[in-house]
């Protein structure tokens, strides 16, 4: 998969060195679980999302961005011991939109390396860390708001599927983010 | 001058009559014998007594010389909430099935089949027959037979249980074994009346685990389909095999031939686990023997931490019984000298009415020929509502010196029996190494005037001594009851985190103070020589968690308890 995407962003690299914008921006939000146990447990919760992302040929773009944010402490099992859940991940997407005035609807599609870490204050499960990598595709889309020239807000969905097996039982770490967010492009 | 003269030969008289010249002591009457042991003693006829079944299968069960038919024909017991169907071997209270080869020594294996259950499932005991059978001290050969009396015998002498490691089966190396559990107790079950009149059985089946009982075998009743076996009125084949549950629903129809209604008890044999259901077969209730010949026995254990010395004359234990005409009550009593400074904490002895009423007395630096004369220092007293052989833990413990003389006096009243004295009795062919020395034991009909059993009624219980034993050291520690291991899974979610949550209950039997409980741990299978100490318990918690355990790591723990003067109990022990 990460051949895939560097083959698309080698591909469109050429086409735009006609011209190019540069975005930057950052997302503020929400993120639902879909697994019932981590939502019962540990629940929803909020996600920032800051990316990096190039336009490469007429509404066509590339970009990079971390998603981080989603730390849940509470507390769990038998013991009601005290655990935190942490995900973030890295993103590599690319998305087409189409500007219509100063409105501006995309999709994108990404694919990301995601870390996951479960910390769980006992001395007891030493012999169970939680604590690895997975990598998952994303889907999202949203609109772009351009009330100036360079300057936007955004409103997003993404969707990420991430199921995870450290052990015995598999977990779906996915879930659907909606976020806000505001960012600058930069036209070259 | 007169008066004088009048005055002393007064005092002296009434000094003389109360003193000296004590009132001339009663004859006691000996119990009658056993008249199936007399049967077998005087004329041994093979097709009652044989040691094999007619299919080849080994019996050895003979009868003891004590006569029970005073508890023939006793009205009805019932009692109420007793399930209609009960099976030790689903409550993981049974040891494993043995075989007992071709030797006659299934009351070897029947009477350890009763203990070993009573232990369980807190302690997995394994005793060793071949010990019992070879040092029982009884005339009979290893492989001759016996009965229960002997294991009791050899039991509350402490010549026993050794481990069956230390001497196997079919093994007559003899040696000097640790003694693994002191037997202070065994309850005795009168023979059933009805072929319905179970609930004595059933109840200490449920209070107890596996009972010793008596039956008749001949293959021709057993059904091999079922298991089932029922013996309407045959008398051969004499063998002793352990009750262990029941069915009141079990069909009548399982049976070779039909008896007069449904209902089993479940038990277990000791002819290995090729034999009936995997060693266990289903007696009908209406078997004309199975629970009706002799009694059925519970043999209970208690640890053989505690009690370190035992004074007796008894080491072959119950043979017969004496009595005084027209009353159920007379006074026994032994004279010991102390060989140890220990002191003296409990006293047992043999009962045999259906209920009975006991007084203790001991007494220090008794006279050589009057136990009752002498330093009264302590007194117990209470009643019994079963026949068998029981210890009575005294309030207070008696002090000694070594060398010092002490006598224990009972009085005992056995409800409509007229025979409550136990002894052990000289039989030509039984107890011929029963042996008695005068200044021993004594008997009276009324406490006052006493008759040295040795030198009395011109040497007819030269050789009997009575069933009088004291025990001195410490109260037993018992290890805590009901030590249970309950497999939890703690869920975080990314995995399952297993754990062995154990929980027990102080023992209530402990009479010193506990100060707290000690637990180990090996790997399931592992040799017993890798436990580990893995935590020491305050006395007021009875929860421990092993925590942080995958599926398929399985541990055995034992728990043991530690009292204030830093004795350890033996362990209970529990297992995945």
């Amino acid at each position: 998969m990460k051949k895939i995407f560097l083959g698309i962003f080698l591909l469109v690299l050429p086409a735009g060195q006609y011209a190019f914008d540069l975005e930057v921006g950052i997302t503020f939000g929400g993120r639902t679980v879909k697994d019932s146990e981590i939502k019962r447990v540990y629940g929803n919760g909020t996600v920032f999302f800051p990316y990096l992302a190039l336009n490469v040929f007429e509404g066509l773009f590339i970009g990079a961005g971390y998603e981080g944010g989603y730390s849940r402490e509470t507390k769990i099992g038998l013991y009601n011991e005290p655990t935190t859940l942490e995900v973030t991940g890295i993103e590599f997407f690319v998305g087409y939109e189409y500007k219509i005035k100063i409105i501006s609807p995309y999709l994108k599609i990404g694919y990301g390396s995601y870390t996951y870490k479960q910390t769980i204050e006992s001395r007891y499960v030493w012999a169970f860390p939680v604590d690895a990598k997975k990598s998952a595709i994303s889907i999202g889309g949203g609109l772009k708001f351009f009330p100036f020239k360079y300057i936007f807000l955004a409103a997003e969905a993404r969707y990420v599927p991430l199921k995870v097996k450290p052990y015995d039982k598999e977990v779906d770490l996915g879930g659907l983010r909606y976020s806000g967010g505001a960012g600058f492009r930069f036209i070259f | 001058m007169g008066f004088l003269l009048i005055f002393f030969s007064i005092g002296l008289a009434f000094f003389f009559s109360s003193r000296v010249f004590p009132e001339e002591a009663r004859v006691p009457e000996l119990a009658p014998l056993n008249e199936k042991f007399l049967e077998y003693i005087l004329r041994p006829k093979k097709e009652i007594w044989p040691q094999f079944s007619d299919d080849g299968h080994p019996l050895g069960l003979l009868p003891s010389p004590q006569d029970f038919s005073h508890f023939e024909n006793l009205p009805f017991m019932k009692i109420e909430s007793l399930p209609s169907s009960y099976d030790l071997r689903t409550i993981n209270k049974l040891s494993l099935i043995r075989n007992q080869g071709a030797c006659g020594s299934c009351w070897a294996f029947a009477t350890y089949g009763s203990l070993e259950s009573f232990l369980r499932p807190s302690e997995n005991w394994d005793f060793s027959e071949q010990d019992l059978i070879d040092l029982h001290g009884f005339d009979y050969g290893p492989c001759s037979g016996g009965n229960v009396f002997m294991s009791i015998a050899y039991l509350a002498r402490w010549s026993g249980p050794i481990n069956e490691e230390d001497v196997p089966y079919i093994y007559s190396a003899w040696d000097s074994f640790a003694v693994r559990k002191h037997i202070q107790d065994v309850v005795f079950i009168p023979p059933k009346p009805t072929a319905l009149d179970n609930d004595l059985l059933k109840q200490a089946v449920m209070n107890y685990g596996a009972v010793y009982a008596s039956m008749y075998y001949k293959s021709a009743y057993f059904n091999s389909i079922y298991n089932s076996y029922y013996n309407p009125s045959e008398k051969v084949g004499a063998h002793a095999v352990a009750i262990v549950g029941w069915d009141d629903n079990f069909d009548k129809n399982k049976f070779n031939s039909p008896p007069a209604g449904n209902g089993a008890f479940i038990a277990r044999n000791s002819w290995g686990i090729n034999w009936g259901d995997k060693g266990y077969f289903y007696v009908s209730y209406y078997d004309e023997f199975f629970g009706r010949w002799g009694l059925s026995a519970a043999v209970k254990a208690e640890p053989a931490v505690g009690y370190t010395a035992i004074y007796q004359y008894d080491p072959l234990g119950l043979t017969s019984s004496l009595g005084y005409t027209g009353s159920d009550t007379a006074w026994f009593a032994n004279i010991f000298t102390a060989s140890s400074s220990d002191p003296i904490i409990a006293v047992s002895f043999y009962s045999l009415g259906l209920s009975s009423h006991y007084e203790i007395y001991i007494y220090t630096n008794p006279d050589p020929d009057q136990p009752r004369i002498g330093t009264l220092a302590g007194v117990e007293s209470g009643s019994l509502n079963s026949p068998g052989y029981f210890t009575i833990p005294l309030k207070v413990g008696i002090a000694l010196k070594i060398g010092q003389k002490f006598s224990v006096v009972v009085k005992q009243k056995t409800l409509n029996y007229n025979y409550p004295i136990p002894i052990e009795y000289r039989s030509s062919g039984y107890t011929s190494q029963a042996s008695a020395q005068a200044g021993e034991s004594f008997i009276s009909s009324d406490g006052n005037t006493w008759s040295d059993l040795h030198t009395s009624w011109d040497g007819r219980y030269a050789n009997s001594n009575v069933c009088l034993k004291a025990f001195s050291g410490l109260p037993p520690l018992y290890p805590p009851s009901n030590f249970k291991l309950q497999r939890l899974e703690n869920n975080f979610i990314f995995f399952t985190e297993y754990i062995n949550r154990l929980t027990w209950e102080a023992n209530p039997k402990n009479r010193t103070k506990i100060i707290k409980y000690n637990l180990y741990k090996k790997e399931k299978g592992a040799p017993d020589s890798t436990y580990k100490l893995v935590s020491e318990i305050n006395s007021n918690v009875f929860l421990s968690d092993h925590r942080g355990l995958k599926w398929d790591w399985f541990y055995t723990y034992r728990i043991t308890t530690v009292d204030e003067l830093g004795r350890e109990s033996e362990p209970s022990e529990a297992s995945n």
